[in-house]
């Protein structure tokens, strides 16, 4: 009976095991991916319109022209480096952007942003008009007036130019066009000037609905018979009067009374006003809307009134005027611009809003808040991210710490050991999960919470450290739902992030921070001088900083061993040495390319960065050693004549290791290099201008003898009496389809995952190369042999064109935003699963994080799983495992008698 | 008295003198007598006998020399299996190969000793060893078959490509800070 346990045992533990397993899952794959675009804020109040609840469009900071939805915030679609438009208007369902400089028109649906046409005039614009509903009267720079049909896509050259500023208006058909010193234009909409003009009044500012108002207050009315125009000068002794219809007007007076004015006996006079008290008037608008015209008054403490004028220009009467109180006492957002749209269900919305997306919604008949926008909070300006920012593991809490101790502790040597002793625990969660299903007949949240916490553990989530503009603070972002963990304002604007013992450095030029990474409290402050770069440094188990200035490395305290760093700048690559004892480095090897080169860059092996396979073993049971000397320099040099070197130079010793030279047959666009190194490789990119234009990736693979293998067990050695010559090496060069704008490649917590190369492309893709893609020992001059193939991992003959393999774009559906100016960075961070690391990309326009699986999801469990028909198999297993159980043991009695 | 006493010293009865008939001997053996008299009866009882026990000596090496040369028969047949079959690894080959080894060893460990023991006499006991020595040959022989096979698969380590894992890099005292 007791033998019987264990299989039950041994069933109902896998059994929980899965059920953690396809957790675990779920928690991976549902939300693995994460994107947020910044719009930042409309370049201002002008340049954005609301059209509905979920389309406003406009002008940002960015240089981009975007729509987002109102109400959630989301960025409908973008047009991005819009600098040569800077003016937009809609006609039907495109819209039509421009600017007063430039020659282009450029036409947009509305719904989608795609371009449909671009048209080019001859002159300068000047102002774009709609005309009809059917097309486009542009007044160009030299006054001519401009007709473009969007429809038949035809242009219409008018012989007739504006020379000085214009009003106009659309009434019966026809475009009325009054310029400033009287002239009257009559179009029709077949784009023919049916007559001309010259009236008596002239510096006109307004003209609606016949009624004229010039710079001076004069209100004149026209009157058109026949062929001929006359104005009617109309009596008014008040200030800046403005049009609501043929008979009434309205104005501000003295910045606290809003009055309404009639026309009686050609003079006008006041039927109606209204004095607001408190606060002083900021804006009085009019805003038609279907058939309705409201008088909209906001006050400068941003509470709002909305005046009903419908039924006055009805009926004539002014008690008829109906006053809105919008509750808006309680929000007050500077800046707002109304715009009344017109809801889902057809009910007239005010819609009040700034150019940062702060507002709210109204119900226009009662004035009650629908919705109030905020979505300023979710803008992130990260400033120069490639060196302002920070990928660290989630802090854990010391609750937690304390919770999944017992986990941490678990591991023993004894592989059998921890299955049992995983068995017993997933056999207690097993438990408490039926339990919770009892406990609570409603859903089981609170196992699912555990199991979030346990995720955690795993290191799938990461914080993206970076500064703020807009807060003007460091802000760090979870990277599994992208909200705000913790934010910590910053007296100056950091120059670096590093992450020291744990601890987050934030550098500036004076100072240097220690942030807590849990909450992002200042541990503490430490001031810096004449620094102009701080460099994190390992000394033992130990880590601190190094700070750089114009001659030496300087540290705060000594240490107890030596430390090696180097300097760069364009002449000379610089080794230095803090002996241990002293606090000031000594300079101790350098190195001066030939005369005729400046350096471009200098890297050196990423310190995190893991390999655990020492060679290549081949077909001939050989090993190919790679050359995997961790103070490896690259330095990238470019000639006189436009010659790019590459020279490998020991970090230690200053030894010349090799030197890479291309040729002057190729033109290279010297500000288009990437590099890295990692593993026993080389990779830098760069695009040529010619002999045509082509990105290029450059692989060099470097291989050692058996020289650097560890032959007793303790085997530490220096570079100084090492031999760290390279012993062989072998180059390739692939074209890339798209151009490249950042470069980097995969890291894995233990090095046993493969190295993927990731580049980004100017297309906004995050692109995934697997290393024996780019691997230089691909045979290029003969056809494979069976030999070549065990000789290599996924040998695959030389091909010079990596396709843009749509598969392996990590970002997918997401396109990312970028451009040459802002290649942002690429962050990289590996979880506890060797399979998988956690990757974020971030610069202005946006940040995105996601995982990236070099080796596939060999210790995770992938979509594909079958789960259940596993547990059913074992369930059907089990079961019959129970119903034979009688039928054996009375077998096995029957067996026992001689004659049955 | 042994069990198979009686087959093996078998007592040749006379012909009942009632039936006038004589009985003829069973196929294989090979003498028949001829006399009645009773002493040539005897002595030439006692002479069968002896040429009796060494026949069976005879045969006895006879067999042990066939039960050593068994596995021989097996050398060509695993041998072209093992060639048809290919070194790709996949579970079957993978299983034969397993079997090939174990098997063998198998034999060797639990047959060499059964396999003998009726045929070990006093005299032979020489011949036998030696027969136990080329049984156990043979079966080497089919389990080099099996040996050879498991290098051509790769799985057998015996270069330095096979411990690839376990080597490690001399540790280089200093190192570049670098970011």
């Amino acid at each position: 009976m007791k033998l019987s346990l264990i299989p039950v045992g041994i069933v109902l533990g896998l059994w929980s095991a899965l059920i953690n397993a396809v957790s675990y899952d779920n928690a991976f794959n549902v939300n693995k991916e994460l994107i947020h675009y910044n719009y930042y804020k409309f370049s201002h109040s002008n340049s954005f319109e609301v059209i509905d609840s979920s389309n406003i469009i406009g002008y940002n900071l960015l240089n981009q022209f975007i729509n987002i939805n109102v109400t959630s915030g989301d960025i409908n679609w973008l047009i991005q480096d819009t600098t040569e438009f800077n003016q937009f208007v809609i006609i039907g369902s495109n819209v039509y952007l421009y600017s007063d400089f430039s020659h282009t028109i450029n036409i947009v649906e509305l719904k989608t942003g795609i371009l449909i046409r671009s048209i080019e005039v001859i002159q300068p614009i000047t102002k774009v008009i709609n005309f009809f509903n059917k097309g486009l009267l542009v007044v160009q720079s030299d006054g001519t007036l401009h007709f473009i049909n969007d429809r038949r896509q035809s242009q219409i050259h008018l012989d007739y130019s504006i020379k000085s500023e214009f009003v106009y208006q659309q009434l019966n058909g026809f475009m009325y066009i009054i310029t400033y010193n009287g002239h009257l234009i009559k179009l029709n909409s077949n784009y023919q000037i049916v007559n001309q003009f010259d009236l008596s009044a002239n510096k006109l500012s307004q003209f609606k609905d016949f009624i004229l108002i010039t710079d001076s207050n004069q209100i004149y009315k026209l009157v058109e018979s026949g062929e001929t125009f006359d104005v009617k000068s109309i009596s008014s002794s008040f200030q800046n009067v403005k049009i609501i219809s043929p008979t009434y007007f309205y104005n501000t007076e003295s910045n606290n009374k809003v009055n309404i004015y009639t026309i009686k006996n050609n003079k006008l006079e006041s039927v109606w006003d209204n004095e607001f008290k408190g606060s002083e008037i900021t804006n009085v608008e009019l805003t038609p809307f279907a058939l309705s015209d409201y008088l909209i008054v906001t006050k400068a403490n941003g509470s709002k009134q909305v005046f009903d004028l419908t039924d006055l220009l009805i009926i004539d009467d002014p008690y008829s005027i109906k006053e809105i109180k919008v509750k808006s006492d309680l929000l007050s957002i500077p800046g707002t611009v109304d715009f009344i749209i017109s809801s889902s269900d057809d009910i007239p919305h005010l819609i009040t809003i700034n150019d940062a997306l702060d507002g709210a919604i109204y119900d226009i008949n009662d004035g009650s808040l629908v919705q109030t926008i905020v979505h300023s909070t979710s803008q992130f300006l990260p400033i120069d991210a490639s060196t302002v920012s920070l990928i660290v593991d989630k802090p854990s809490s010391k609750q937690a710490i304390n919770q999944v101790n017992h986990l941490l502790n678990e591991g023993t040597n004894i592989i059998l050991w921890n299955w049992v002793k995983r068995t017993y625990r997933h056999l207690g969660e097993l438990g408490k999960y039926f339990t919770s299903f009892v406990s609570s007949s409603s859903t089981p949240t609170g196992s699912e919470d555990d199991i979030g916490d346990l995720e955690d553990d795993f290191g799938f989530v990461k914080y993206v450290i970076f500064y703020d503009q807009i807060s003007k603070a460091l802000l760090a972002i979870n990277s599994k739902n992208g909200e705000v963990e913790w934010k910590s304002y910053t007296k100056d604007i950091p120059q670096k992030l590093l992450q020291i013992n744990g601890n987050i450095i934030v550098v500036s030029n004076d100072s240097v921070l220690e942030l807590d990474p849990l909450d992002g409290i200042v541990l503490s402050t430490k001031p810096i001088t004449g620094g102009k770069e701080v460099i994190k440094v390992q000394a033992g188990e130990e880590e601190s900083y190094i700070v750089e200035t114009e001659q030496s490395f300087e540290s705060i305290s000594s240490y107890t061993q030596d430390i090696y760093l180097f300097k760069s700048n364009e002449d000379k690559i610089e080794g230095h040495k803090l002996i241990k004892g002293s606090t000031k480095s000594i300079a101790t090897w350098n190195f001066i390319p030939q005369q005729d080169e400046t350096i471009i860059t200098a890297i050196a092996k990423d310190v995190e960065s893991s390999t655990v396979s020492v060679g290549i073993p081949l077909a001939n049971k050989s090993i190919l050693y790679k050359y995997l000397n961790p103070n490896v320099i690259a330095v990238v040099t470019k000639s006189h004549d436009q010659v790019l070197k590459i020279y490998l130079i020991d970090g230690i010793t200053g030894n010349l290791l090799s030197v890479f030279e291309h040729t002057n047959n190729e033109i290279i666009d010297f500000t288009s290099i990437n590099i890295i190194i990692d593993d026993n490789w080389v990779i830098y990119t760069y695009f040529i201008k010619s002999p045509r234009l082509e990105q290029r990736i450059n692989v060099i693979d470097l291989f050692d003898s058996n020289k650097s293998i560890k032959k007793s067990g303790n085997d530490l050695i220096s570079s100084f009496t090492h031999n760290s010559t390279i012993n062989s090496y072998s180059k390739k060069s692939f074209a890339f389809p798209e151009r490249i704008i950042n470069l980097s490649s995969t890291k894995s917590e233990y090095g046993i995952t493969l190295k993927s190369i990731l580049v980004l492309t100017e297309s906004g893709y995050l692109m995934e190369i697997p290393k024996y893609i780019l691997n230089s020992r691909r045979i290029d001059n003969r056809p494979l042999v069976p030999d070549d193939y065990i000789s290599d991992f996924k040998v695959s003959p030389y091909e010079p064109i990596i396709n843009l393999n749509t598969l392996a774009i990590l970002n997918h559906k997401h396109k990312l935003i970028l451009n040459q100016n802002e290649k942002g960075t690429i962050l990289i961070k590996p979880t506890h699963f060797e399979s998988t690391s956690v990757l974020c990309y971030l610069n202005k326009f946006n940040y995105y994080c996601g995982l990236v699986q070099p080796s596939k999801s060999f210790d995770t469990l992938g979509h594909g799983f079958e789960r259940v028909k596993l547990l059913g198999t074992i369930v059907a297993l089990f079961a019959v495992y129970i119903v034979t159980k009688p039928f054996v043991s009375k077998k096995r009695l029957n067996d026992q008698w001689l004659y049955s | 008295m042994g069990k198979y006493d009686e087959l093996i010293h078998p007592k040749i009865l006379s012909t009942p003198k009632s039936t006038k008939k004589t009985l003829k001997s069973p196929p294989g053996f090979a003498y028949e007598s001829k006399s009645t008299n009773s002493k040539t009866k005897k002595s030439t009882t006692i002479s069968s006998a002896i040429s009796d026990d060494e026949k069976l000596e005879e045969l006895k090496i006879k067999k042990a020399w066939e039960v050593s040369m068994g596995p021989a028969k097996s050398i060509p047949m695993n041998a072209i299996m093992s060639y048809m079959t290919g070194n790709s690894l996949q579970i079957i080959p993978v299983t034969m190969t397993l079997m090939l080894l174990w098997n063998p060893l198998k034999a060797i460990f639990n047959e060499t000793n059964s396999h003998f023991v009726n045929l070990t006499t006093k005299k032979n006991e020489s011949t036998i060893l030696l027969a136990k020595l080329v049984f156990v040959l043979f079966q080497v022989l089919n389990m080099t078959i099996g040996v050879y096979k498991l290098y051509k698969m790769g799985l057998i380590p015996h270069s330095e490509a096979d411990w690839i894992a376990w080597k490690e890099l001399k540790d280089i005292k200093e190192r570049l800070s670098y970011n």
